[in-house]
């Protein structure tokens, strides 16, 4: 807007004065080059959820010309924002908030796309305990995943379920199910390549 | 009465299998020869090439494969890994067969032939296929002869071995720009080398690139890097002769197989060959200066920054060192492999009895090494 009016103004300024003009541009390009150096090509805000402990929140950030993510969730209540979770370069795709182990809160499970070739996915999972959020879990590694939730040893809890493709040359579909219970994180199974073609 | 009701009883006994099993067995009949008129009309549409068939072979593997009425269609049943099937010819990437007398198509890469192992490539699910949904007739056999005509695997080596038959590309695409001839787009194209030398010369000076010395007493270059990763990620091509970008199973596309998510932030478009390869290399930038690559040096660093490229640079598996990541069977090993394998650098002897059980199959590790060293190194030659 403001580059605009000036664009507008210079053009009136008569052609014998063309060096007053050039000069001006260029201090004016000096001045602006620091604002658009400091770019970011994204930076979101996103609502996940609301909850007694306040509103999760989501910050995407990425500055420009780069693949690091400096994603962040925060809880914000009565004006307030803390941190609950830094992605540290890795980009954070989907927060999953389900009761896993049936007792207390909404356990998060964060899930961040790493960026490389592979399509790799890493996942964090955030336990509330004692009025705050505390990271029990990472796991990393799962190409081209898909995670989802669903019981899958009849306990009624929802369970982790990651469907991946292995580092075996060529790659091989395989699916990884986590249990959370007494404040654990464990595999139950990992189900061989399948064959769904 | 009892005894009335006795012989009544034994005269229905008798009687009701023979009432339920004739028009049983005239239903099945039916059904039989409705699909099989059904698929005869089907294939009257698919046309599988029978050149060179039948052979004999059977499912890979302990699992289970679907058999679908065309490829990529619906599914018709599964059957299990083992079981003897006779191929009656080929669709793109989908094998016409016959299984006890119940024909359809079945996905080649988890069948064995005789002297071909099933490669268990993952393929590209088109739509919901990989739930078990289905695609439109003509729609399945274009996706599955278009993806049978694009080398969409990573690794050069594992392009399935086929039968005698010709597997049929798709009709030719659009002119591609930047298609020196025809439409493939490679390192073989004459516009290569400016593509390449301009990403090298912009980026690679910006690199924190260790000083490296192969097992030939030669000093690693950035331009073996480059070449080394680029023969790794896509083989060398960008597009295919039919003009079709190469895209992994998880969405990478192109000579340097970037992430569109990835091309974006770069701030280049993934699918034009000068920009793919001018985004990888400033991905490299990022990569050999990131948290933990950075902090390596020598050959470690050379071949975490490769996997790194792979994983993404800022995964926490990245922590520890490639002896690590090999001791462990975890993060990208085989990756990791491929870049000392295509550059040149001695293999350890874990590694090589990795090398050997996973990834050279019939061939000696010096073999299967020798071979990727060639092949990365005549890259656009």
């Amino acid at each position: 807007m403001l580059t605009s009016f000036i664009l507008t103004r210079m053009a009136w300024v008569p052609e014998e004065k063309n060096h007053m003009k050039k000069n001006f541009l260029a201090l004016f390009a000096a001045l602006l080059l620091p604002f658009t150096a400091s770019a970011e090509a994204l930076n979101e805000k996103i609502e996940i959820a609301t909850g007694p402990a306040g509103r999760l929140m989501l910050h995407k950030q990425q500055a420009e010309g780069m693949v690091a993510r400096e994603d962040r969730l925060t809880i914000e209540k009565d004006g307030k924002a803390s941190l609950v979770f830094s992605s540290e370069g890795r980009a954070i795709e989907r927060v999953l908030h389900a009761n896993l182990d049936g007792t207390g809160g909404d356990e998060l499970l964060i899930v961040m796309e790493l960026g490389g070739s592979a399509g790799m996915l890493e996942l964090a999972m955030m336990q509330f305990k004692d009025g705050k959020y505390e990271q029990i879990w990472e796991e990393t590694g799962f190409s081209a995943g898909k995670v989802s939730l669903a019981d899958q040893d009849g306990d009624k809890n929802p369970d982790i379920v990651i469907e991946y493709f292995t580092d075996d040359t060529p790659p091989k579909e395989a699916r990884g199910i986590y249990s959370f219970k007494s404040g654990k994180v464990s595999l139950l199974k990992t189900l061989p390549p399948g064959k769904a073609g | 009465m009892n005894k009335y009701f006795l012989l009544l009883f034994m005269v229905f006994s008798f009687a009701m299998p023979c009432w339920a099993e004739t028009p049983f067995t005239e239903q099945t009949v039916r059904l039989q020869d409705t699909a099989a008129a059904e698929m005869e009309a089907i294939n009257k549409i698919v046309k599988p090439e029978t050149n060179g068939f039948p052979v004999t072979g059977t499912i890979a593997g302990c699992g289970t494969l679907r058999m679908r009425q065309w490829p990529w269609g619906k599914v018709m049943t599964k059957y299990p890994g083992g079981t003897s099937l006779n191929i009656l010819g080929v669709s793109g990437e989908f094998f016409y067969v016959e299984v006890n007398g119940q024909k359809g198509y079945m996905h080649r890469n988890y069948i064995n032939l005789p002297n071909a192992p099933a490669t268990f490539a993952a393929p590209y699910y088109p739509g919901d296929t990989r739930e078990g949904g289905y695609l439109p007739l003509n729609d399945g056999i274009a996706a599955a002869k278009s993806a049978a005509s694009s080398s969409s695997s990573t690794n050069a080596t594992s392009t399935p071995t086929s039968t005698s038959a010709t597997v049929n590309g798709n009709a030719p695409a659009a002119k591609v720009p930047g298609a020196p001839t025809g439409q493939a787009i490679t390192t073989k194209s004459p516009e290569f080398k400016k593509w390449f030398d301009n990403a090298v010369s912009t980026w690679a000076g910006k690199w924190a690139f260790p000083d490296v010395t192969n097992k030939y007493g030669k000093k690693v270059s950035v331009e073996e890097f480059m070449k080394a990763i680029i023969f790794i990620e896509s083989s060398g091509v960008h597009r295919n002769a039919s003009g079709k970008l190469t895209t992994s199973y998880c969405g990478a596309q192109g000579f340097m197989q970037l992430m569109p998510a990835t091309a974006k932030g770069l701030g280049v478009d993934g699918t034009d060959p000068a920009q793919n390869l001018m985004g990888g290399a400033k991905f490299f930038k990022e990569v050999f200066s990131s948290r933990y690559v950075g902090q390596k040096s020598g050959i470690d660093k050379l071949v975490m920054a490769g996997c790194a490229y792979n994983m993404g640079p800022y995964s926490k598996k990245l922590a520890g060192s490639f002896e690590d990541m090999v001791r462990n069977r975890s993060g990208a090993v085989g990756y990791g492999l491929k870049v000392k394998m295509c550059l040149g650098l001695a293999l350890t002897d874990l590694e090589r009895s990795y090398v050997k059980e996973k990834m050279s199959g019939s061939k000696s590790v010096d073999a299967y090494a020798d071979q990727l060293y060639s092949y990365s190194h005549g890259l656009g030659a």
